[in-house]
Formats: structure tokens, C-alpha cells, sequence
């Protein structure tokens, strides 16, 4: 019996959005001056991701993976590539790419449907 | 005989003219179930075969630089679906969520994502024949979006043709 592939991802939120990446991509963590960076591994320069919150380095079972929903397969082109569900939140998994693009972040951050 | 003949038609004709003047419908005739919701205020439906469920209550996760008819994703019982705001295609206002707003989850030609709603009014069968083709006044953008419109509540009611939805996305 094989066992299920895991990834080791690093949990974090940005722009009060709770994404992973991972850990494999990840050369190192930043605090300087009170703000949080993730350093991404990078053939050039090194990458900073700001970020508002690690939150956690988490074991991920490939099984628990999920893939996008098809109307999203394009875009954001290749940032995020899959989403995991962890307590009813959903973890968007994103790669190093996520730290050269500008992306909308501010507006409609999580939309509430109430009952 | 002939004239036995004669009445049975007078009686028949009769009939025929209180079955029309009664608007009475044939049972026999075909049906399709279709969902009423509201946009802006606005009427609109969608084909009950085309809707696979409806949802309230769930949380919708935003998606860094998707584009903007979509408004985010959700956590259905383990799978992740996108929600997608139609209003922008339809030329209306979009409107702020409310306890009545709901998500239709739709599937046609393979693609599968929640819609969207302000509220929904009504689900109901309707003759087939009661679906009208569009108003050639209807104009161009939303002609590939609307495949026909019924009377509902007196009001013009534009049915929404999902694939078209779906295409006019991926275009």
C-alpha cells in the first residue's frame, strides 16, 4: 500500500485572505521592523512576500487537496493552484509568483452571506 | 344521422371555444420547471434542470485577481465552487447581500459554480409552451444570455440561459 504524498506548506494570511505556500519554496522568515516576510526562493534576487500573519507550518495530505473551480483555472494565472479546506476556512495555495504580482487585495476581502 | 352528427360537432365546437375562452391548460402538455429569482429588483430564471441546488448561509472566499464577475469561492461539503455575480452581464446594479440573497448552484456543459441572488421568489412548473422567444428589443450584449421569457406575477420575466453565461465568460 502507498502511502498519500504530503507537502509541508507555511500558513499565513495576507490581506486578511488565508493562503499557503510551499514550504520547499521557502528559504527563510523576516521580522525586521516589526513587519512579517516571507523570503522565497528565487534564481535572482531574493523574493520578499509581506504578509500580515504566519500562521502555522502545516502538513498537508495531497488527498485533502483541492483543485480550483474551472472558471478560475485562468486566472489569477498560476498563482494559486489548488485550495485546501482546514475548520471551514478555505487555504488558498499559492506559489513564489504571488510575491512579484500586484493583486487586488483590499476590496471585498471575504464576503459574508448572511442568513 | 346526419343530424346526431351535427350536434356532436356543435357540442364539440363548444367545448373547444370554453376550453379556449377558460384558459384552460392540457395536462398533457409538457412542463419545465424553472427557478424565479430577483436581481435589483428585477425578475429573472433559470431552468430547474440546470440548478442543483440552492444555499444560504455560506461563507464566499475572495480570490486575489480573479476576475471581477466572479465574487470569491466556497466550501461545498469538501469541494471548492466558484460564485459569479451575473448582474455585470445583465446591465444591472449589483446589489448588496441581504438574508434573502442565495447562491444557486448551476452545472451546464460540464462547468459547475453558484450564482449569485438577491432573493428567490418562486420554483415552479410551467408549460413549455408558456416560455416565449425573446424580444427582438432585447438588446444585443444579453441576447446569447436570455433563451426565451415567461409572464410571472404580470411581469416580463427574462429565462437565463446558463451556457451562455458560461461562454460569454470563457470568451
Amino acid at each position: 500500500m502507498t502511502e498519500a504524498a504530503e507537502l509541508t506548506a507555511v500558513v499565513f494570511r495576507l490581506g486578511g485572505i488565508r493562503m499557503a505556500i510551499d514550504s520547499t519554496e521557502i528559504q527563510g522568515f523576516s521580522g525586521d521592523a516589526g513587519e512579517k516576510m516571507i523570503i522565497l526562493k528565487s534564481e535572482g534576487d531574493d523574493l520578499f512576500l509581506p504578509v500580515d500573519e504566519i500562521e502555522e507550518i502545516s502538513v498537508i495530505d495531497s488527498g485533502s487537496l483541492r483543485q480550483l473551480p474551472q472558471l478560475l483555472k485562468t486566472e489569477p494565472r498560476g498563482i494559486f493552484w489548488a485550495a485546501v479546506v482546514r475548520g471551514g476556512e478555505i487555504i488558498l495555495m499559492a506559489d513564489a509568483s504571488l510575491a512579484k504580482t500586484k493583486l487586488a487585495l483590499q476590496k471585498d476581502i471575504k464576503m459574508e452571506v448572511a442568513g | 344521422m346526419s343530424e346526431e352528427n351535427a350536434r356532436r360537432r356543435t357540442l364539440l365546437d363548444g367545448a373547444t371555444s370554453a376550453f379556449k375562452k377558460e384558459g384552460i391548460v392540457d395536462v398533457e402538455e409538457d412542463k419545465v420547471k424553472l427557478v424565479i429569482f430577483t436581481l435589483s429588483g428585477d425578475y429573472y430564471a433559470l431552468y430547474g434542470n440546470d440548478v442543483k441546488e440552492i444555499l444560504q448561509n455560506i461563507s464566499v472566499f475572495f480570490v486575489p485577481g480573479s476576475p471581477d464577475y466572479i465574487d470569491g469561492i466556497i466550501n461545498l461539503r469538501g469541494d471548492i465552487e466558484s460564485v459569479i455575480s451575473i448582474s455585470g452581464f445583465l446591465g444591472v446594479k449589483m446589489s448588496e447581500k441581504s438574508s434573502k440573497s442565495r447562491i444557486a448552484v448551476v452545472e451546464k456543459n460540464g462547468i459547475r459554480s453558484g450564482i449569485i441572488m438577491d432573493s428567490v421568489v418562486d420554483v415552479l412548473d410551467m408549460p413549455l409552451s408558456s416560455i416565449k422567444p425573446q424580444l427582438s428589443s432585447i438588446e444585443k450584449a444579453q441576447k446569447d444570455l436570455v433563451s426565451g421569457e415567461i409572464v410571472f406575477d404580470s411581469k416580463v420575466v427574462a429565462v437565463i440561459d446558463v451556457g451562455g453565461i458560461f461562454a460569454r465568460m470563457k470568451s
